[in-house]
């Protein structure tokens, strides 16, 4: 080992086999606490364990009274593995080819395999005598990126504890400097950023600057128009000579409702960029303080008015403000969506997501019961869709949020949901479906129902779900929506029925995705003819080109 | 201690199932050999190994398999292999065995292979 390594692990056992488990144990128990995850860990040992096996069977050939000596050490940004004994020396010829498999079988060979192995796991296998020694010496880098599994899911969590946390903060706290304030405290703490600011526009589309962060001043900005900031997430676009001068490079737009917003960030300490995950909390917690913002300036008219409604009609606005008010647009796809909830607060929601590998998460779901509790619940579950979509497969993202929306409330309220990650490149769609209403696929006469998946969330401990596949093709309109949609009722009590919304849709596939949904709401307060809607109505259009 | 290895047989008239229970190194591939030998020897040549609890396979464990897959072929049965880990199965993969072996999710499935 060089001087430079920092030794993890050593260890000496007598050459008898019986202590490979103990050798392949301990080198895993290494890997897995440093940065490896639990494949890479186990491969990892098996190495190891194959090398020392070699020294066991062949430099003492079968002889118990040797040893074995193993020493792990991290040497920058590798992680190294020594294997010595003191046996017969290798023969000096250089390392044999990767065994075939064919030629062994054949021969009925038993050897042959674990050189192989080993060269494949380790990046660089290097075998030398030293004195009475042999030393065979693996090298394997680390895995670039530092977090395991684990660590992602629970930066996810912590993101979305952000998320809760500043909810919590917003709907108690209307000082709009303060809710501001609070929002870049808690980003440049999760991002790493010194300096920061939070923008809102004018009536009159003028820049205000409603809180900063490690900036001197903000007074040069001051009152600039707001088309001043141009581009997002760029560091070379920024047009204005006073914003420049602020070194506030990054640059991230959102809207809530009529309400504009920005935030300002420097550089990170990691002079790293931002990721998709990253960004969309940035554009979350903006869009949840400006929510906060504006539902509070109209608590304060209403408190006026002594208007008794007005705290559900702020959760109201907060709520609307949650759902996107624009969908991202999908290359290729034509992606419309609404929700219209059927008394001040709903328990639907629906979100496009933009993924790191430019697929696209889909999500409508329903809480059970409606209201006031059903909107706390599809609060929570919004932002943990959000932050958990990117970070885990489909079925781990569902079983997560199944147990985190059993664990957030005690009233078994529980939600149905559509989850989906469409790659528009190649049209092919992952799916799970939560015990929602099977979405249909309207391909000319047929219709596909998508109903893989498995039970409600946030019911049963535990809930394990499986995933389905399907292949969008050109015209191909995709309808998912809540049982609000499928169960309003006529004055005689009759359903409008999934039939009636796949029929409504297919009579409508050529028309634009908006126009479909704006169609389909039309025939739905047609058929109801004047009746009130007992349910939240959410419905999400997705039609291929 | 961790369990070492012991393997677990089920038997029909052509058909044995193996179930090692563990893992098999360098140190328990004589424990695996024994009990694949064992079925060999009476005549069943239809192998499935059942890998839900095996634990880790090194080099010798594949080795087993490997060493004996012709002399099961030529007496016109095959060793068919079900429900791998994902550590196993991506062990598997490195040295190539899928090319070798054909694998199945579940045991039934691995069982009624056999009877096509």
């Amino acid at each position: 080992m060089k001087p430079s390594a920092s030794v993890l692990l050593h260890l000496a056992v007598p050459s008898d086999s019986k202590y490979l488990s103990v050798v392949h144990e301990r080198v895993r128990e290494v890997a897995e606490s440093n940065r490896f995850g639990a494949l890479e860990s186990e491969q990892w040992a098996l190495a190891v364990e194959e090398c020392a096996a070699n020294s066991i069977e062949h430099a003492y050939a079968g002889r118990g009274d040797g040893e074995v000596d193993i020493t792990l050490a991290l040497e920058g940004d590798y992680l190294c593995a020594e294997i010595c004994d003191e046996g017969q020396a290798f023969e000096s010829k250089p390392l044999p080819p990767p065994a075939d498999l064919k030629e062994l079988a054949r021969m009925g060979a038993k050897g042959g395999l674990g050189l192989t192995l080993v060269q494949k796991i380790a990046d660089s296998v290097v075998r030398e005598r030293l004195g009475r020694k042999n030393i065979c010496r693996l090298v394997k880098l680390l895995p670039e990126n530092p977090m395991t599994d684990k660590e992602k899911l629970a930066s996810a969590e912590f993101q979305l504890r952000t998320l809760v946390d500043l909810g919590r903060e917003f709907s108690t706290n209307f000082d709009p400097e303060k809710v501001a304030s609070i929002a870049l405290a808690s980003l440049m703490g999760h991002l790493t950023i010194l300096r920061a600011a939070f923008l809102t526009a004018t009536p009159g589309g003028r820049l205000r600057v409603l809180a900063s962060r490690g900036v001197k001043s903000m007074d040069s900005i001051e009152g600039l128009p707001w088309a001043s900031l141009e581009g997002e997430g760029t560091s070379t676009e920024t047009p204005d000579a006073p914003l420049r001068a602020l070194r506030l490079d990054f640059i991230f737009r959102f809207t809530s409702g009529e309400e504009k917003g920005a935030i300002l960030f420097s550089p990170r300490l990691s002079g790293r960029g931002f990721g998709e995950g990253e960004k969309n909390l940035i554009h979350a917690v903006g869009r949840q303080a400006l929510a906060a913002l504006t539902g509070s300036r109209a608590q304060e008219l209403r408190i006026e008015k002594a208007r008794a409604d007005s705290e559900l009609q702020v959760a109201r606005e907060i709520q609307k403000r949650l759902l996107p008010a624009e969908l991202p647009a999908i290359p290729g796809f034509d992606v419309a969506a609404s929700s219209e909830a059927c008394f001040s607060v709903g328990g639907d929601l629906f979100d496009v997501i933009p993924l790191d590998d430019s697929r696209f998460a889909i999500v409508l779901a329903d809480v059970s019961g409606k209201g006031t509790p059903a909107s706390l619940i599809m609060a929570f579950a919004h932002a943990a869709f959000r932050c958990l979509a990117n970070r885990l497969p489909p079925v781990d993202l569902l079983a997560r949020i199944s147990e985190l929306v059993r664990n957030a409330n005690k009233a078994h309220r529980y939600l149905t949901g559509f989850y989906a990650e469409l790659d528009p490149s190649t049209r092919k769609m992952i799916y799970v479906n939560a015990g929602h209403l099977p979405p249909a696929i309207i391909r000319g006469d047929e219709t596909i129902e998508l109903s893989t998946g498995g039970s409600v969330l946030g019911l049963l401990p535990g809930t394990t779900f499986e995933q389905g596949e399907v292949t969008l093709q050109p015209g191909d309109v995709l309808a998912i929506y809540s049982d609000g949609v499928s169960e309003a009722q006529s004055t005689n009590e009759d359903e409008f029925g999934s039939e009636g919304v796949v029929a409504c849709v297919r009579a409508l596939r050529a028309k634009p995705a908006a126009e479909i949904l704006r169609l389909l709401e039309q025939s739905l307060f047609e058929f109801a003819a004047g009746r009130a809607f007992a349910d939240d109505r959410t419905t999400l259009i997705l039609k291929a080109l | 201690m961790k369990q070492e290895l012991t393997v677990e047989t089920r038997k029909g008239d052509k058909i044995a199932i193996l179930i090692p229970i563990g893992f098999i190194n360098a140190h328990t591939v004589e424990t695996f050999d024994g009990a694949l030998r064992a079925v060999l020897d009476q005549g069943r040549y239809e192998v499935v190994i059942n890998a839900r609890s095996l634990a880790y396979v090194a080099s010798a464990g594949l080795g087993a398999l490997v060493g004996t897959i012709e002399e099961i072929r030529e007496n016109g049965g095959d060793l068919r292999i079900c429900e791998l880990s994902e550590s196993v199965a991506a062990i598997f993969e490195m040295v190539g065995l899928p090319h070798l072996f054909r694998i199945f999710k579940t045991e039934e499935e691995a069982i009624s292979s056999f009877m096509a």
